[in-house]
């Protein structure tokens, strides 16, 4: 009987076999990356990416770095601590205009209705004009503050005296508002909930100013774009996917919410989710923001500052190359 | 029955399936793309053209709205509420159901933010109808600040578009290398899947084919009944394979019989030409005493009697040699042979033949043309040959010659008789194989097959060369060195 041999097609077939297992046994080491997070309902997105394991997946092994005010975040990146931070557009601005050089990589979330004015019923207040003369509490040098004097603006207590600031930090608002310390507090959802602790018996009246927009923001420093942009590309992606899942759909987001922010209770959880738009992006809208939150500023400051070129302060290249519609700043 | 036909229509109808299914496939895709992206080209002209109108007239009622702050003229006033009407009808015109998710939402913020401005730009109105300076300078400021956002969110959605029409290419590049790629893999599938064929062919049809080929000529070899393969299989070479299978032993079996009664024939043949000779020779004996006792004037029958006798002893000799030869016991006796001299010899006895037959004789006859072979035989080659010439050709010139090139000997025996018929020419020199056409001529038709054998027995060759009516020349070639055993 003639020996049969085996055919160079079965031959090439097995080595091509054993090539992909080789290469798939080396796949490459997690690449590490520190961000810097606050942890609330609009940073839903990078929540549901790591709930849904798009980090690990993307090759990344994320450590996670809570903060309860944006400020902090910004600060801790600024300083080296974390190589990525999630923060929102005032405190931005802010550190913009005295010099720092943050790069924004993409928005997260856009909201009119996140940040508001909670008045406890019985206080004599329905409208943004009965805050005149009021002692309202609002977190200083936070978006929240530049909401309030927006709405302040819009309803003519522009004047000064026409409110009563008192600085008070997010999580002490409720308690203020408890203790009468002040009359209204600005915060951004979901403190000061009213029918939660410590506002359990209270009912309460949302205030919200016309025109105002708010974002938050992925930042980072030049030299982790210059180390670690294959691993900032591939947090973006993971984040893109988070991006289209809670597109496809919205409630997806609700579970991951919950298992990653248990701090905040579970029932606010859906509205607070739905007052906001998780959106990946950089667009012109956010620039007006910045430039309007830079004037603002400035004016609080009452002090000439060097003017800022936020366009200057975007790095769109990579997400660019992952989202390109998100990217509705023409010219790069 | 499984037939070869329909196995054979699997493969093809798969093959034809796979590459026409797949370019099909790639038509209907690149059609349905095509569509979908001239629709989003479309949709997206559209609304940037829109949007560049808008952007137009926003830009114009800013201006207009500049100028209504510090002179409160009506007339600027109705400009500018023209401008919104403008502004109106053009946005009337964008379908927000048309644009994707991330469109639709700065669409909306748009509209809201163009109606925010719409109510501080009442509130402008008032202020300056009211000439109060300082509200006037704050609803200026809160409709620029509305009107910095509507020109973002213009420029939000102008960008929009433009990168919508960036992905569609992008997409349309891709789905171009794409398909190269699909279209290049869809080649190497269709040479697989040809060579697999022509495996797939080799192996159920060339193989067997070839084996048969193989078969058929180690049956012609070995005479011997050998099954091919494939007699087992339900398809046409199946059925091949059996009908081979039966015609080789039907051959082979009436090869054998053929053979027996060959062999019965030669024996038979052997033994009756024994038997005549012993008679005969008694017969010559008595004739030749007889002859002898009467002499000269004796009646003529002696000597015709006489001749039958020695007709009928050589057709016996023939007969004799004949069984001989197919009984392989035919043998040569060599010895030193002068073949001109032979040949002479023997054209010297048939003179009274030819002188009868009216037969010219010429001879040329090259000398000392000496071998080493049987002479006795050779004798028997000449005779025969120009015995065939007296018998075929009367009346004709004969010519005799011998020769001599590269160390063979040849021996040419032509007559101007009429020839040859080519449908006997191919099978003159087998067993009893007469010129049938020619009368009163006898013989068993032994005598050129004879001839031939004792030729080759010396290593060497005899042909013919005739045509009808052109006369007959047989070439004897000897070698003249006794071949090597």
């Amino acid at each position: 009987m003639r020996e049969r041999r085996p055919s160079a097609a079965w031959v090439a077939l097995g080595a091509i076999v054993v090539a992909v297992a080789c290469c798939s046994s080396l796949s490459p080491r997690p690449q590490r990356l520190t961000l810097g997070i606050v942890d609330v309902p609009a940073t839903g997105l990078v929540h549901v990416a790591k709930h849904s394991g798009f980090f690990q997946q993307a090759g990344l092994n994320v450590r996670f770095v809570s903060f309860t005010q944006e400020a902090d975040a910004l600060d801790a990146l600024l300083d080296g601590r974390v190589d990525l931070a999630t923060t929102f557009a005032t405190p931005f601005a802010a550190r913009a205009l005295a010099g720092d050089t943050p790069r924004v990589l993409t928005t997260i979330h856009q909201s009119s209705r996140n940040t508001r004015i909670v008045v406890p019923k019985g206080r004599g207040i329905v409208g943004p004009e009965d805050l005149r003369g009021r002692r309202v509490g609002v977190p200083r040098g936070t978006n929240a503050e530049f909401f309030l004097d927006t709405l302040a603006a819009r309803a003519g207590l522009d004047a000064p005296g026409d409110l009563r600031e008192v600085d008070v930090r997010p999580q002490d608002a409720a308690a203020a508002l408890r203790r009468r310390e002040v009359d209204a507090v600005a915060v951004w959802y979901p403190w000061a909930l009213c029918g939660h602790p410590p506002l359990e018996s209270m009912e309460c009246t949302e205030l919200f100013a016309d025109g105002y927009t708010e974002y938050s923001i992925l930042v980072t420093r030049d030299e982790v774009i210059a180390a670690r942009r294959d691993g900032l590309e591939r947090f973006l992606r993971a984040l893109s996917r988070a991006e289209a899942l809670v597109v496809k759909w919205p409630d997806a987001a609700i579970p991951a919410l919950r298992a990653e922010l248990p701090d905040h209770g579970g029932a606010h959880l859906v509205e607070a989710w739905h007052r906001v738009t998780p959106q990946l992006g950089l667009d012109n809208l956010l620039l007006a923001v910045l430039d309007r939150e830079s004037d603002w500023i400035e004016q609080r400051m009452n002090v000439p500052v060097r003017p800022v070129d936020f366009r200057a302060l975007l790095y769109p290249d990579l997400l660019l190359e992952i989202e390109p519609t998100a990217v509705t700043l023409l010219g790069y | 029955m499984s037939t070869l036909r329909a196995s054979l229509l699997v493969p093809t109808v798969m093959l034809t399936g796979l590459v026409g299914g797949s370019l099909g496939w790639v038509a209907w895709d690149a059609t349905i793309t095509m569509n979908r992206l001239e629709r989003e080209v479309a949709s997206v002209r559209a609304a940037n053209a829109l949007a560049l109108r808008l952007s137009q007239i926003v830009g114009e009622r800013q201006r207009l709205v500049v100028a209504y702050r510090f002179t409160g003229d009506d007339e600027l006033l109705r400009d500018i509420e023209a401008m919104d009407a403008q502004v109106e009808g053009v946005g009337g015109r964008i379908q927000p159901a048309t644009l994707p998710p991330r469109g639709k939402r700065i669409w909306a913020q748009y509209e809201g933010m163009q109606a925010l401005q719409e109510r501080d730009l009442a509130k402008l109105v008032s202020a300056v109808r009211d000439r109060n300076p300082v509200r006037v300078a704050k609803a200026y400021e809160r409709w620029s600040i509305a009107g910095r956002s509507v020109r973002a969110l213009l420029s939000d959605f102008t960008g929009h578009s433009v990168r919508r029409l960036d992905a569609a290419v992008a997409e349309l590049e891709g789905r171009r290398a794409r398909s190269l790629l699909f279209l290049a893999g869809l080649l190497g599938a269709s040479v697989i899947a040809v060579l697999g064929f022509r495996a797939y062919l080799g192996r159920r049809i060339v193989r067997p084919l070839v084996a048969m080929a193989s078969t058929a000529a180690r049956i012609a070899r070995d005479r011997e009944a050998i099954p091919v393969e494939g007699g087992g299989r339900e398809d046409e070479i199946g059925v091949l394979a059996r009908a081979f299978n039966q015609m080789t032993g039907d051959l082979v079996h009436a090869n054998a019989k053929l053979g027996d009664a060959l062999r019965v024939r030669d024996e038979f043949l052997s033994i009756a030409s024994h038997e005549l000779k012993t008679p005969l020779t008694s017969l010559r004996l008595q004739l030749e005493l007889l002859s002898r006792r009467l002499g000269p004037n004796g009646p003529p029958q002696i000597a015709a009697a006489r001749r039958q006798e020695e007709r009928l002893e050589a057709l016996i000799s023939e007969l004799l040699d004949v069984t001989r030869i197919r009984a392989g016991k035919f043998a040569l006796r060599r010895g030193t042979v002068d073949l001109s001299a032979l040949v002479g010899t023997v054209v010297e006895r048939f003179a009274s033949e030819l002188e009868r037959s009216r037969i010219t004789l010429s001879t040329e006859l090259a000398p000392g043309l000496v071998g080493h072979w049987d002479g006795e035989r050779l004798d028997q080659v000449v005779t025969n040959l120009v015995s065939n010439a007296v018998k075929y050709a009367p009346g004709s010139p004969l010519q005799v010659r011998t020769s001599e090139a590269d160390g063979v000997a040849l021996i040419e025996v032509r007559d101007a008789g009429p020839g040859i018929p080519g449908s006997l020419r191919s099978r003159l020199f087998q067993p009893y194989q007469r010129a049938s056409s020619v009368e009163g001529v006898g013989g068993l038709g032994l005598g050129l097959y004879i001839v031939r054998e004792i030729v080759v027995a010396h290593g060497g060759e005899v042909r013919v060369e005739s045509g009808e009516g052109q006369g007959t020349t047989f070439v004897v070639s000897l070698p003249r060195a006794e071949p090597a055993t």
